[in-house]
């Protein structure tokens, strides 16, 4: 499954979809990787809200991605995650350190553009 | 042969068995009419008279048989159960009621004509099990009936115990009160979330100022649920620590990690509206920067 990966100003926006295999998790994240190299943003925004389930490999993943962008000078922002879910990543001890975490999109975007100002 | 037929007679004989049933309870001032007047009791009695022939011994009928035979008297039984119970009556109300009928129709057995000590024999045991089956009819609903009001009622005071106050645009309020077990801890996260979602509130000011004790287990959960609310996106404020709960935490060695924290509700709100005020400040900043870079 090809995941688009848009580009708004400087923030790449990615939309994960609701079933997601561990193979297709892995190739995303080479994806951003690949794309944030190509177009030097500063800021990432995952958005999640149509995820309702997200496994412990999943969840690796997404500290990963967040991780290796950090590296990469760009911050990360993961928006609209449900509560079932962030009840599950609780439990599993998923804490997502060093990520933002938003309600919405909006609001993400938002944090990504303070964030590049350094205000 | 059916030891029950002996019985069948007697009960019959219905009017008088009433009557006396009736005498007998108005003379030892029974609860029962107390709570649902003589008139309702006379009719619920014969009620149960005329199902009563309807009866088999257990054990003697095939299942399904003897399950039709009982239902008659389950539905009476189910009847005047909710309803000794609707007026604060209990088993130590009703049990001797019922069991005054065993009584009548016992000593009439005995003084039935033409028995052999046989018969009365089976005749008092195919009562004594017929009593039996309905005692244990009645528990069934009673605990059953019980059972429904302990469940309402734990589910009143679970939707009681935990609501989400919006307290202004943006920011929500959770006054916990009462002692918190992982079965409330549980509905109270899912319900904190469900709400920070609906109203797109990125502020919780969580308040402990009613919770009696603070332990570990308590603390635990109380962080699990500030850790699930800022996955979602809210940031959350914790308030109402008093001083013997605050040592508490400290003799247990419970760290809150990088939880906020403030002595008040108010202090908790002021800090949230403090916090808003500047990051709309950084936000017009921000903007303010993009526009002068396009421009140069």
């Amino acid at each position: 499954m090809q995941v688009p990966i848009l580009r708004m100003n400087d923030v790449l926006i990615v939309t994960l979809g609701e079933d997601i295999t561990d193979e297709e998790a892995i190739s995303i994240k080479h994806d951003i990787l690949v794309r944030i190299k190509e177009t030097e943003c500063e800021g990432l925004l995952i958005d999640i809200s149509v995820v309702d389930l997200i496994d412990s490999f999943m969840g690796r993943v997404l500290n990963e991605i967040a991780e290796m962008a950090r590296l990469m000078g760009s911050r990360t922002a993961i928006t609209g995650m449900s509560p079932q879910v962030a009840i599950t990543m609780v439990e599993l001890g998923l804490k997502l350190e060093g990520v933002y975490t938003a309600l919405t999109v909006e609001r993400g975007f938002e944090w990504l553009k303070n964030q590049k100002t350094g205000a | 042969m059916d030891h029950f037929k002996s019985l069948r007679t007697i009960v019959a004989d219905r009017e008088s068995i009433v009557t006396e049933w009736m005498a007998q309870l108005a003379a030892e001032r029974h609860e029962l009419h107390e709570l649902l007047g003589s008139e309702y009791i006379r009719q619920q009695s014969e009620t149960l008279l005329i199902e009563f022939p309807r009866l088999t011994v257990p054990g003697t009928a095939s299942p399904d048989r003897e399950r039709d035979s009982y239902e008659g008297v389950s539905r009476w039984l189910q009847n005047i159960s909710l309803r000794t119970a609707q007026h604060g009556g209990s088993p130590h109300t009703f049990m001797p009621y019922l069991l005054r009928l065993k009584a009548i129709i016992s000593e009439r057995v005995k003084d039935h004509p033409e028995m052999t000590m046989q018969d009365l024999y089976d005749g008092l045991t195919a009562l004594d099990r017929v009593f039996d089956r309905i005692n244990h009819l009645y528990y069934d609903f009673y605990l059953n009936r019980r059972e429904q009001v302990i469940k309402a009622q734990a589910l009143a005071i679970q939707e009681l115990s935990a609501p989400v106050i919006q307290v202004w645009n943006g920011i929500l309020a959770l006054p916990l009160i009462g002692a918190i077990d992982t079965q409330r801890a549980k509905g109270i996260m899912e319900n904190l979330l469900r709400e920070v979602v609906r109203t797109k509130s990125p502020h919780v000011i969580i308040d402990i100022t009613g919770v009696p004790i603070v332990d570990t287990g308590v603390a635990e959960r109380l962080i699990k649920t500030v850790e699930a609310a800022r996955l979602v996106g809210a940031e959350c404020v914790m308030t109402g620590i008093r001083p013997e709960v605050a040592q508490t935490l400290v003799m247990l060695g419970v760290n809150l990690g990088d939880i906020v924290t403030k002595a008040t509700l108010q202090a908790g709100l002021s800090y949230i509206l403090q916090r808003i005020r500047q990051g709309e400040q950084e936000a017009a900043f921000a903007d303010t920067k993009i526009l002068e870079e396009s421009v140069s």
